[in-house]
C-alpha cells in the first residue's frame, strides 16, 4: 500500500516538473515580431539582408538620376531592358531583390520604363509570345488580336553583378565585403553611359557564417 | 561708437543699457548659423553639427537638394539622414530614396548630403538628421 502511494507521488512530481520545464522553455522562446522597416535598429548581420538591398538600390538610383544619363532631350521616357545580373556571392539570393527596387524607382521618376519584351534570357514575359501565336485564330475576335510591329525596342540595357569577398582579420574577426555593381549600356552604340559600385563592408565574429 | 553707447546709457536706466549690445551680439551669432526650416536636426546634435549651406536645383525635372554641414566637435559622429519627399498636397511620396541612410562625419570636418526627389510630383521635402547610437 505504502509502495503504491509512493509510486503515485513520484509520478505526480515528475509530471509537475515536466509542466514546469515546459512553461520555463516557452517563456524563454524568442517571440516573433513584424519588423518596422522605418525604425529597424537591429544589429546588422554578416549575410546580406533587406537593408543592404535597399541601401544599394537607393545609392544606385540616386547616382543614375543625378548623372543625367537618363534625361531624354525631348522629355520622353527611355526604354530599358534588364540584362543578366550575376550573383557572385556565397549566398543563395535572387538578384531581383535589387533590380526590382531599381526598376520601381526609375519608373516612378518618369524617366525610364522597363520592357518585359526582352531580357538576356529571351522574352521576359512568355505571354508576349503566346498572344502573338494567336494571330489568325478564329477563337479570338480579329480586332482584339495583336498586330505585328507593336513591340518597342529598348534604348538601354541594365546589367550587373553582386560580389562577395571574405577576409580573416584575426582569429576572432572576419570581414565580409559585398560589392553591388551596375552598368547601363546604350544599346545603339554599346557604350556604357553609367556605372555604379556600392560597397557594403561588414565585420563580425568568425563564428558567424556569411552564406 | 563710444559716444553712441554713452548716449544710449543716458536714455536707459542703470545696467540695462549694457544689455542691448550683449543681446545684439548674441542674436547675430545665432542668426549666422540658423538651421534651415527644411532640416530637422535631432536635439542631441545641437551644437555638435552645423548646417552651412543648402542648395536646391531642378535641372532635369526632379528636385535635387545638396546640403553641406560641419561636425563641430573633436569626435567622429555617426548619423542617419532621411528625406521625406512631399507632393503639392503635402503628402509623402514613398520611395526607396526615402530610406534612412547611415553616414559619418569626421572630427571637425565638413560633410555633404545629396538627395534627389523620386518623382516630378515632389515639390518640397524635409530632411531629418539623427545621431546613431554606437
Amino acid at each position: 500500500m505504502t509502495f503504491q502511494i509512493n509510486a503515485i507521488s513520484m509520478k505526480t512530481r515528475a509530471l509537475g516538473l515536466l509542466m514546469l520545464l515546459t512553461l520555463v522553455l516557452a517563456g524563454c522562446a524568442q517571440r516573433t515580431v513584424i519588423v518596422d522597416r522605418e525604425a529597424d535598429d537591429a544589429d546588422p548581420t554578416l549575410a546580406l539582408e533587406y537593408r543592404d538591398f535597399e541601401f544599394a538600390a537607393m545609392d544606385a538610383v540616386n547616382s543614375l538620376l543625378s548623372s543625367g544619363a537618363v534625361d531624354h532631350p525631348e522629355n520622353k521616357r527611355y526604354v530599358m531592358a534588364v540584362s543578366r545580373v550575376t550573383n557572385d556571392t556565397m549566398q543563395r539570393i535572387d538578384t531581383d531583390q535589387l533590380i526590382r527596387q531599381v526598376r520601381i524607382a526609375l519608373l516612378q521618376s518618369g524617366k525610364v520604363i522597363t520592357t518585359s519584351a526582352i531580357s538576356a534570357d529571351g522574352v521576359q514575359d512568355e505571354l508576349l509570345d503566346e498572344v502573338r501565336r494567336l494571330r489568325g485564330s478564329e477563337e479570338f475576335r480579329a480586332d482584339t488580336q495583336v498586330e505585328t510591329g507593336t513591340l518597342i525596342s529598348p534604348d538601354f540595357g541594365l546589367t550587373g553583378k553582386i560580389m562577395q569577398r571574405n577576409i580573416d582579420r584575426d582569429r576572432r574577426t572576419q570581414q565580409v565585403e559585398y560589392y553591388f555593381q551596375l552598368v547601363l549600356t546604350d544599346l545603339r552604340n554599346g557604350l556604357a553611359v553609367w556605372e555604379n559600385e556600392t560597397p557594403i563592408i561588414k565585420r563580425g565574429s568568425n563564428r558567424s557564417v556569411a552564406w | 561708437m563710444n559716444r553712441d553707447f554713452h548716449g544710449l546709457r543716458s536714455l536707459l536706466p542703470g545696467k540695462a543699457a549694457w544689455l542691448i549690445p550683449a543681446l545684439v551680439l548674441l542674436l547675430s551669432a545665432c542668426a549666422t548659423h540658423k538651421t534651415p526650416d527644411e532640416v530637422v536636426l535631432a536635439p542631441s546634435l545641437t551644437g555638435l553639427v552645423q548646417i552651412e549651406t543648402l542648395t536646391e536645383s531642378n535641372d532635369n525635372g526632379l528636385l535635387r537638394v545638396k546640403i553641406t554641414g560641419r561636425n563641430m566637435i573633436d569626435r567622429v559622429l555617426t548619423m542617419d539622414y532621411q528625406f521625406d519627399w512631399l507632393d503639392k498636397d503635402g503628402q509623402m511620396v514613398d520611395s526607396v530614396l526615402s530610406r534612412k541612410t547611415r553616414f559619418t562625419a569626421d572630427r571637425l570636418r565638413y560633410f555633404t548630403i545629396d538627395g534627389i526627389a523620386p518623382s516630378a510630383d515632389v515639390v518640397s521635402y524635409r530632411l531629418y538628421i539623427d545621431e546613431r547610437a554606437r
